[in-house]
């Protein structure tokens, strides 16, 4: 059984892309209190409440609650913040995947995987490149196998 | 002989074509097009005849053009027919083909709604497992006879086999449309209707029909404010519309187990005649309301691709009946379906943990009153009323979930799995063969966890993604029945 668990450069990521919306916001949301309305500063305060949520709470409670396991016989996703969930799927009722590589996804860690079968999908979400890449090509190799049987039958 | 020739070949033409009816079916997507006259008609509004002249000839060529375009698109779509499998040619120019085995085929359906009977002709459904395309495989407008045939040739209805048929009482048809028809499900499909009305006409016809039929009625019922014969107005509207359209579908209700295939018909206004592989059906779901519950009485839907997959269609096979006729029929129908008895249930322990969010929601209800009091205070009698008919639903709600908190279980045996859950008002009994299950998941929320209960979610192979969910189990027991069931590690 292989353990996988999210990349901490998408954690980081995160952390830029939620910083950077939440001052962009802000910098908005001062400019319109200081011309239009003192409602804006509540807004404003909100932003910044719920940054500090998704910052402190919400981003480090998935990456150190996620995990993935790849075993020969089933796919376990261990994923949630305030209702943890996790799902078993049978490797023999995989029918396909989908491998989502973002642009600098090497730097970013923002690298998704769907695996489908009939009736339900899972996804394993924020895989480093070399995961994703050991995944795929095991998932693959099994894909390949039950085709083989199939043919075979 | 010539002539002979000519004929035959005309008539060869024609056996292996839609029926002509579809060529306004393949007009109607390109009306739109006539708006381009439409404005330019406008524009020439001056009375100027030459001007007109010179639009008018506009709208004749974007006419033509339309009726051209069908005409091809008819012309191109054709099929052929050997023993053993059925080639449709579809697209621009018949470019492409869709073959389908009738050994792989799962529903193959002939439909005829009302306008096409004036025409004798019938839409023909043909579905196959294959997951990778959610719209049918291959569908066709032909003469109803011909369509006919193909279903027989398809379905293989010259087999010799035992028939058993089973029919919905007409009585209790009535009695069901009459007592269960849901008000919500009318109203959608008035709002739909609605829709579809004011993308053609002009949305202040309807909001005047309404003011209008507002207006009569509380010519009669001064005392009762205006709002409240509007929401009166369209609650009997809509439950009038369900109860119609339940009696319509289900008119005529019967299903015949033959050999290997389950065929329905069913309906006076659309005529429906299905055909199910029956070793391809996945699961059947028992589903009924508090009402239908008390009185033991259920429907049977089943997930069987392609089957009742349409707009405004419900994959049943059983509409109405008491518990014991359903038993019996399942055994006769589905027999490879056997319901296990639950291994794993809830009950008195967990009764607040299905009410807690109900009562919750339905003491919301005062405190929303009271904020609306006191920012509306001219508007007292209207909230009053309105805050009444929506605590209706959520008290109901209350209710409907503590009798969940007594049905809900897991059971498996050797072969199939059942699940008995409540989602949202309704009531469903699962049977699923064990080897369709696709996904399992452990849901948990805070709470649960350090009260050690869990939900567990399943998903079955089916044409779209559908979750059952079986909530407030203790985890424990839990795991360690699916994990007895190889479900989990």
């Amino acid at each position: 059984m292989h353990m996988y668990r999210p990349s901490r450069l998408a954690m980081i990521s995160i952390y830029l892309f939620v910083i950077i919306l939440s001052l962009a916001l802000c910098f908005a949301c001062g400019f319109g209190a200081m011309f239009k309305s003192v409602i804006f500063w509540y807004v404003m305060l909100f932003i910044i409440i719920l940054t500090f949520l998704v910052l402190l709470i919400v981003v480090p409670l998935f990456f150190s609650l996620s995990r993935y396991s790849v075993s020969r016989n089933e796919l376990i996703c261990n994923t949630g913040v305030f209702i943890f969930k996790k799902q078993y799927m049978k490797l023999s009722s995989v029918r396909s995947f989908t491998a989502i590589v973002t642009p600098l996804s090497r730097a970013t860690g923002l690298n998704f995987l769907v695996i489908n079968s009939l009736g339900s999908q899972m996804v394993f979400w924020f895989l480093s490149k070399g995961d994703l890449n050991e995944i795929t090509s095991y998932l693959d190799k099994v894909l390949k196998r039950e085709e083989a049987a199939n043919e075979t039958a | 002989m010539k002539q002979h020739k000519a004929i035959r070949r005309i008539r060869e033409f024609f056996r292996h074509r839609q029926h002509p009816v579809k060529i306004v079916g393949y007009t109607s997507k390109t009306l739109w097009l006539l708006l381009i006259p439409l404005v330019k008609y406008l524009v020439a509004l001056r009375f100027d005849i030459r001007s007109w002249l010179v639009t008018n000839w506009v709208d004749i060529l974007a006419i033509s053009a339309i009726f051209a375009f069908a005409w091809l698109r008819w012309v191109f779509i054709y099929f052929e027919i050997d023993e053993k499998s059925i080639t449709a040619h579809s697209g621009f120019f018949g470019l492409a083909a869709t073959k389908l085995c009738f050994s792989s085929v799962t529903t193959v359906s002939v439909h005829q709604g009302s306008l096409q009977r004036l025409f004798g002709a019938a839409t023909l459904y043909i579905d196959t497992n294959a997951k990778s395309v959610s719209k049918c495989d291959i569908i066709l407008v032909l003469p109803k006879k011909r369509a006919e045939h193909i279903l027989a040739l398809v379905s293989d209805e010259n087999e010799r086999a035992v028939k058993y048929t089973v029919e919905s009482k007409k009585r209790s048809q009535l009695a069901f449309s009459l007592f269960f028809s849901s008000t919500l499900s009318g109203v959608i499909i008035f709002a739909g209707l609605m829709f579809e009305a004011s993308r053609i006409v002009d949305r202040n016809i309807e909001i005047r029909l309404l003011n209008t039929a507002a207006g009569e009625i509380s010519k009669y019922t001064r005392s009762i404010p205006y709002v409240i014969v509007v929401t009166a107005l369209i609650i009997i509207g809509g439950w009038l519309l369900s109860f119609f359209a339940n009696l319509m579908r289900y008119w005529h209700f019967s299903v015949t187990r033959h050999g290997r295939r389950l065929i329905v018909r069913s309906g006076i206004w659309t005529v429906r005649h299905d055909v199910m592989h029956r070793d391809r059906i996945i699961y059947y779901d028992m589903t009924r309301s508090l009402l239908m519950k008390i009185f033991k009485i259920c429907t049977v839907n089943v997930s069987c691709t392609g089957y009742g997959k349409r707009r405004s269609e419900i994959p049943t096979i059983a509409p109405i009946a008491t518990d014991k006729e359903i038993d019996k029929t399942l055994s006769i129908l589905i027999p490879s379906l056997t319901c296990p008895k639950a291994m794993l249930t809830t009950g008195k322990r967990e009764l607040w943990r299905f009410i807690c969010i109900p009562v919750f929601i339905s003491l919301f209800v005062p405190v929303l009153r009271q904020v609306f009091v006191f920012i509306f205070p001219r508007w007292v009698d209207e909230i009053n009323i309105i805050s009444f008919i929506a605590s209706v639903p959520c008290v109901w709600l209350v209710i409907v979930k503590a009798v969940a908190a007594f049905n809900t279980g897991v059971g498996f045996n050797e072969s199939c799995c059942v699940f008995d859950y409540c989602r949202f008002y309704g009531f469903h009994r699962v049977v699923v063969n064990r080897e369709k299950i696709t996904r399992v998941a452990i849901l948990q929320t805070w709470a649960q966890q350090k009260a050690g209960y869990c939900s567990i979610q399943i998903c079955t192979e089916n044409e779209k993604h559908k979750k059952h969910m079986i909530k407030h189990l203790p985890v424990d027991a839990a795991m360690s029945i699916l994990r007895s069931n190889g479900l989990a590690v």
